[in-house]
C-alpha cells in the first residue's frame, strides 16, 4: 500500500440509492476520505424519497462541521429551524406534557446529581416547579426563545444543545451539490441486477436498466426500505421488533405555518394507537401521524391527523408503511446497508439521521481496503448493534412508562412484556433514582431523566444523601437557579428574530 | 419518604493506604454515618498498599479525598513517573516508552497515523513531550504525571485525614469476620469484641479477610509474570520506571527497590494470585483494591484500580434496602473496568516469544490495532488510549491498513510536520536543563 498517486488503488465505492441517507455517505466519504476512495452514486429520479426526517439531534452539527459546510448556508438551503428538544403531550397521561431536551438539569450538588435533590423536595411537597425549570433548553423552547450555547459546561444557565428540523426534501439536493463539487460521481438510472463473485459470493458489478454496468469495491446500501443489496439480494435475516413497537404506518401532510412565534422545538402528541409529528420548518409546518395499523384504520389515522392541524393543509395526505427491526447485520461481504435499508425505528425521538451518520461514522472507523477484513464488518457491526438497541430501548420506555388505559393500543403497550435490558434499568431507577451508565452512543443520563419523570416513572428513593442539606437552604438554590436560568431565557433574542438573520445572511 | 437510606455504620477492614483511602471516602461522603477502620495486616501481595501509584485517571479521586497531586508532590509523600520505558521487550530488542499522560495532538489526523503516514522517522515516543522531557532528566511543570507514593507517609496522611474526619479505630485488629450466605454479620476483634455494621469494606488486600474467594477468576493464564522478589535498590529516583525482559521474566526499578518478576515459583518469592472476584460486591460486603482486582506487579496498576472503586461505590452508594440492584450495577461497572485493565497489561505480552493466553476482548483489541491502528471504545478504563497506543505501537504491531484520514496528507507533510514537533520537544527539553 504506497498510497502513491502514480496508481490509484482507492477503494471503489459505489452508493446505491440517493436520498438523505445517499447523499449524506456520498458527502461524508468523499470529504473525510478523498485519499481512500471514490464516490459513484446510483439513484433513480423515478423512486421517491421517503424524506420524513425532518427533525435531527444535535449530533448532526458535528457532521457539519466535520465537513466544512457552513451551519447557515445549510439552514438556508434547507428551510431550517433550531430545534431545542421534542415536546411529548399526551404520553404518560393525557393532559401531561414535557420537553425532552438536549442537555442537563441544573447541576450536581456535592457530587450528587441534580436529580436526587429535585426528587426529594417534590416528594417532601415542597412547591418546586417541574424538573423542566431547571434546563436552560427547556425554558428557551417554552419561551420561543433561542442563542447559540455557551461553552462553559457548567454554567446551567448556557449549557444546552441545539439540532435543526429541516426540509428533508431539500437536504439530499444541498449534499448532492455539495458532494459532486468534491469529486462524487452520479448515474440516473434504476439497477435491475446485481452481479456477485462465485466465490467469495461478493458484489462485483451492478446494472442499470439501461444496461450500464458500474463495478467497485465497496457497495453502500441507501435504497431505502427495499433494502435492494442487503435485504434482497444477501437475504440478510430480519429481526423484528414489532412486538415492542406496533407502530407501522405513518401518514404525513404539510401544512401553512400558523401567525404565532415558531417553536424551535418538535412536538409528539400521542393519539389513541400512535402518535402526531409536528416540526415547524421557516416555510410550512411538517405533520404526521405514526400508528399501529393493527389498532386503527388509514382512514381514521388521516383523520386524525387532520383534525389536530394548525394551519390549511398544503397537499393531500402521503401514506407510508414500515416495521420496526432491523437487518441483523449492517456490513454484510462487502455491502454496507445505511439508513432504512438496514433498520426502521420510528422517528419518535428524531433518531434516523442520526442512525445514517452514526453509519458513517463507524464506517470511516472501520474502513476497509479492496479486500474486505472480517474484523472490518465486526467492528463496523458491533458499533451499530450498540446504537440500535440503545435507540430501541429508549423508544420503547415512551410507549410502556404510561398509565394511559383509553385504547387497546395503549393497553398493549402498557402490559407488554419489555426487554430485559430495559426491564433491568427501569428497576434500577424506580428503586435509586439511579440510570444505568454507559459513556458512548445516544441518550445518556439526562435524557432517561427526561423521560422517566415525564411519563411518571417516580423512583421511590433517591441517593440519601440528598437529605442532607436543610430544606429552606436547598429550596433557596434551586428557586436561584431557575431563576439565573429564566433571567437568561428572557434576555436571548427571540427564535423567529435568529432565523430572520439566516435569511438575511443568506440573502446578503 | 426515601426508601434509600444511609448506612448507620460501615467498617473498613485494613492497614494500608487503600483501607484509609476508603474509610475517609465514606466518612467525608456521609457525614451522619459511623465510620470505623479495623485494623489488619496488609499482606506483602498487596502491592496497591505497599507500592501505591496514582495514574492520571485516579488524580481526580485524590483531590476529593483533599490530597492533591500538587500537595502530594510539594510534601514528598509523591514523587512523578512521567513514563515506563521497555528494554529488549520489543521483538527487535529497541527500547520503547509510554507515558501515563496523553500527547498533545498533532491537527489533521491522531498522532500516530500521523508519525505512521510519515514513515516512523524516529521512535514514537519521541513525539511525547513527557517521555522526552523524562528521558531528559526532567519534570515539566505543565505535565500531568503518574505518581508514585510513600507507601508510610501517604497511609499516615489519609489516616491523619480520616480521624479529622471522624473515623473511629477499632480497639483491636481484626480477627476473623462471622458471616452467612447474606453477608457479614459482625466483625470479631483480637480483644473478644465484635463490630456489627451495615457495610463492610474488605480492603485487606489479596488476603481477603473478610470477603468470600468464591467466584474468583484467575487471570494466570493472560499476566504470566507474578512471582516477584524484590530488593532494596539506592538507585537515584529518576522519573522513568524501566522494565526490562529477562530469562523468565522481567526486571524493573521502582523507587528504591530492584524487582524480579518471574513465571515460575522461586523460593523466598511473593506469590501473586492475578484475577478478580466476579462481584466484588456481594451481600453487604464490598471488596475493595486487592481484595478485589489483583492485576499483578506489571505497572503497579492496583492502587489506581483501587480509588476507581472507590469513586464509582461513592458514585452509586450501594446500601440499604436497594443494595442488590445497586450491587449489581457496581459489580458490571467494575469489572468492566478490571478486565479493561487486564487487558492492557495482558497485551504488554503479546509480542514475547511465549505469548500469553488472549481473552476474546483482547483479542478483539488486538485484531482491530492490527488491522487498522485504533481502539474498540471501552466505557471504563483506567489508562489513557494514547498509553494503549504506544504500548502496542512499542512491541512493533504496526496496522496493515493505513489510516484512511491520514492517507489524504501528503507523506512529505506529515515528515515534516512529525519531524518539527519531536525538535520542539527536543528543544524544549533542552532548555529546561540549562
Amino acid at each position: 500500500m504506497s498510497g502513491d498517486p502514480s496508481a490509484d488503488d482507492r477503494v471503489r465505492i459505489i452508493v446505491i440509492g440517493g436520498g438523505t441517507a445517499g447523499w449524506m455517505t456520498a458527502a461524508g466519504l468523499v470529504g473525510l476520505l478523498p485519499a481512500a476512495c471514490t464516490v459513484h452514486l446510483v439513484e433513480s429520479e423515478e423512486i421517491g424519497i421517503v424524506g420524513v426526517g425532518e427533525a435531527t439531534l444535535p449530533h448532526l452539527r458535528a457532521y457539519l462541521e466535520r465537513l466544512g459546510i457552513d451551519e447557515a448556508e445549510f439552514m438556508a438551503a434547507t428551510d431550517a429551524t433550531y430545534k431545542l428538544g421534542i415536546e411529548f403531550r399526551d404520553f404518560g397521561r393525557i393532559g401531561d406534557r414535557y420537553i425532552h431536551p438536549f442537555g442537563t438539569y441544573g447541576r450536581p450538588l456535592a457530587d450528587i446529581g441534580f436529580h436526587h435533590y429535585w426528587l426529594r423536595r417534590q416528594a417532601e411537597g415542597a412547591p418546586v416547579p417541574p424538573i423542566g425549570a431547571y434546563s436552560a433548553g427547556v425554558a428557551a423552547a417554552e419561551a420561543r426563545r433561542f442563542e447559540r450555547p455557551g461553552t462553559d459546561p457548567d454554567d446551567p444557565t448556557t449549557s444546552f444543545g441545539y439540532a435543526y428540523q429541516f426540509d428533508a426534501t431539500r437536504f439530499a439536493p444541498f449534499l448532492r451539490r455539495w458532494a459532486e463539487a468534491r469529486g462524487a460521481r452520479r448515474t440516473e438510472g434504476r439497477v435491475v441486477a446485481v452481479e456477485r463473485d462465485a466465490g467469495d459470493g461478493a458484489v462485483r458489478a451492478v446494472t442499470l436498466a439501461d444496461g450500464t454496468r458500474i463495478e467497485g469495491d465497496l457497495f453502500i446500501d441507501c435504497s431505502g426500505f427495499r433494502s435492494l443489496l442487503l435485504g434482497q439480494e444477501l437475504a440478510e435475516p430480519w429481526e423484528d421488533w414489532s412486538h415492542w413497537l406496533p407502530c407501522d404506518r405513518a401518514v404525513a401532510v404539510p401544512s401553512a405555518s400558523p401567525d404565532a412565534p415558531t417553536e424551535p422545538f418538535t412536538r409528539a402528541t400521542a393519539t389513541v394507537a400512535g402518535w402526531r409529528w409536528r416540526i415547524p420548518l421557516r416555510h410550512r409546518v411538517g405533520n404526521g401521524h405514526v400508528y399501529a395499523s393493527a389498532f386503527c384504520d388509514d382512514e381514521r389515522a388521516a383523520e386524525l391527523l387532520l383534525a389536530g392541524l394548525d394551519g390549511p393543509a398544503l397537499a393531500e395526505p402521503r401514506f407510508l408503511k414500515f416495521r420496526a427491526g432491523r437487518r441483523r447485520r449492517s456490513f454484510v461481504g462487502n455491502v454496507v446497508a445505511v439508513g432504512l435499508a438496514s433498520g426502521f425505528l420510528e422517528p419518535l425521538e428524531s433518531t434516523s439521521i442520526y442512525l445514517v451518520q452514526a453509519a458513517i461514522t463507524a464506517l470511516v472507523e472501520h474502513f476497509p481496503d479492496a479486500q474486505v477484513a472480517d474484523g472490518d464488518r465486526d467492528g463496523f457491526n458491533a458499533a451499530i448493534d450498540a446504537e440500535y438497541d440503545r435507540i430501541r430501548d429508549f423508544l420503547i420506555l415512551h410507549y410502556h412508562a404510561t398509565t394511559r388505559d383509553d385504547s387497546p393500543f395503549w393497553n398493549h403497550v402498557r402490559t407488554m412484556t419489555v426487554p430485559d435490558t430495559l426491564a433491568e434499568k427501569m428497576e434500577l431507577w424506580r428503586a435509586t433514582a439511579q440510570v444505568a451508565h454507559y459513556r458512548h452512543g445516544l441518550f445518556l443520563e439526562p435524557s432517561w431523566v427526561a423521560v422517566y419523570l415525564g411519563q411518571g416513572v417516580v423512583p421511590h428513593g433517591w441517593d440519601p444523601r440528598a437529605d442532607r442539606p436543610e430544606g429552606a437552604g436547598l429550596d433557596r438554590a434551586l428557586s436561584g437557579l431557575s431563576r439565573a436560568i429564566a433571567d437568561r431565557v428572557a434576555q436571548m433574542p427571540t427564535h423567529d428574530a435568529g432565523l430572520a438573520a439566516i435569511a438575511a445572511g443568506a440573502g446578503a | 419518604m426515601n426508601r434509600r437510606a444511609l448506612p448507620a455504620h460501615v467498617a473498613v477492614a485494613g492497614g494500608g493506604p487503600v483501607a484509609f483511602a476508603a474509610a475517609l471516602a465514606f466518612a467525608q461522603a456521609m457525614p451522619g454515618t459511623r465510620v470505623t477502620l479495623v485494623p489488619a495486616p496488609v499482606p506483602d501481595a498487596a502491592l496497591a498498599d505497599r507500592w501505591p501509584l496514582a495514574l492520571p485517571s485516579a488524580h481526580a479521586m485524590l483531590a476529593r479525598l483533599h490530597c492533591p497531586p500538587n500537595m502530594l508532590l510539594a510534601h514528598g509523600v509523591a514523587t512523578p513517573r512521567l513514563a515506563t520505558r521497555f528494554l529488549d521487550w520489543s521483538a527487535d530488542g529497541t527500547a520503547w516508552m509510554v507515558a501515563d499522560e496523553p500527547a498533545p495532538p498533532l491537527a489533521g489526523a491522531p498522532l500516530h497515523q500521523l508519525w505512521l503516514r510519515a514513515g516512523a522517522p524516529m521512535p514514537f515516543h519521541a513525539l511525547h513531550p513527557a517521555c522526552v522531557a523524562a528521558e531528559a532528566g526532567l519534570v515539566p511543570r505543565d505535565v500531568e504525571p503518574g505518581l508514585h507514593l510513600d507507601a508510610r507517609r501517604l497511609r499516615d496522611g489519609l489516616a491523619s485525614l480520616a480521624r479529622q474526619a471522624g473515623v473511629g479505630l477499632s480497639n483491636a485488629p481484626l480477627a476473623e469476620a462471622a458471616g452467612d450466605t447474606g453477608g457479614v454479620t459482625a466483625l470479631h476483634l483480637a480483644d473478644g469484641n465484635r463490630i456489627e455494621a451495615d457495610l463492610v469494606i474488605d480492603a485487606t488486600g489479596p488476603a481477603r479477610l473478610v470477603a468470600t474467594s468464591r467466584g474468583f477468576e484467575d487471570w494466570g493464564d493472560s499476566l504470566p509474570c507474578h512471582h516477584l522478589r524484590l530488593e532494596p535498590s539506592a538507585a537515584a529516583p529518576s522519573p522513568i520506571d524501566s522494565y526490562r525482559t529477562v530469562a523468565n521474566g522481567w526486571t524493573a526499578t521502582w523507587p528504591g527497590a530492584a524487582v524480579r518478576a518471574s513465571r515460575d515459583a522461586t523460593p523466598g518469592a511473593i506469590a501473586l494470585v492475578p484475577g478478580r472476584l466476579s462481584a466484588p460486591m456481594r451481600g453487604n460486603v464490598l471488596a475493595l483494591g486487592e481484595a478485589a482486582v489483583q492485576p499483578g506487579p506489571l505497572g503497579l496498576t492496583g492502587f489506581t484500580l483501587a480509588l476507581a472503586q472507590i469513586a464509582l461505590a461513592l458514585e452509586l452508594l450501594p446500601t440499604g434496602a436497594d443494595m442488590p440492584l445497586l450491587s449489581a450495577e457496581y459489580n458490571r461497572r467494575a469489572n468492566q473496568r478490571a478486565d479493561r485493565m487486564r487487558d492492557f497489561l495482558a497485551a504488554h505480552y503479546i509480542a514475547t516469544t511465549t505469548p500469553p493466553a488472549m481473552t476474546p476482548s483482547l483479542a478483539t483489541i488486538i485484531s482491530q490495532f492490527e488491522r487498522r491502528g485504533t481502539l474498540p471504545p471501552a466505557d471504563e478504563d483506567s489508562v489513557e488510549r494514547d498509553a494503549w497506543t504506544a504500548m502496542l505501537i512499542g512491541q512493533g504491531l504496526r496496522p496493515e491498513r493505513p489510516d484512511p484520514i491520514a492517507m489524504g496528507i501528503p507523506r512529505e507533510v506529515a515528515r515534516r510536520a512529525v519531524l518539527d514537533r519531536a525538535g520542539q520537544w527536543r528543544a524544549a527539553a533542552g532548555k529546561r536543563g540549562s
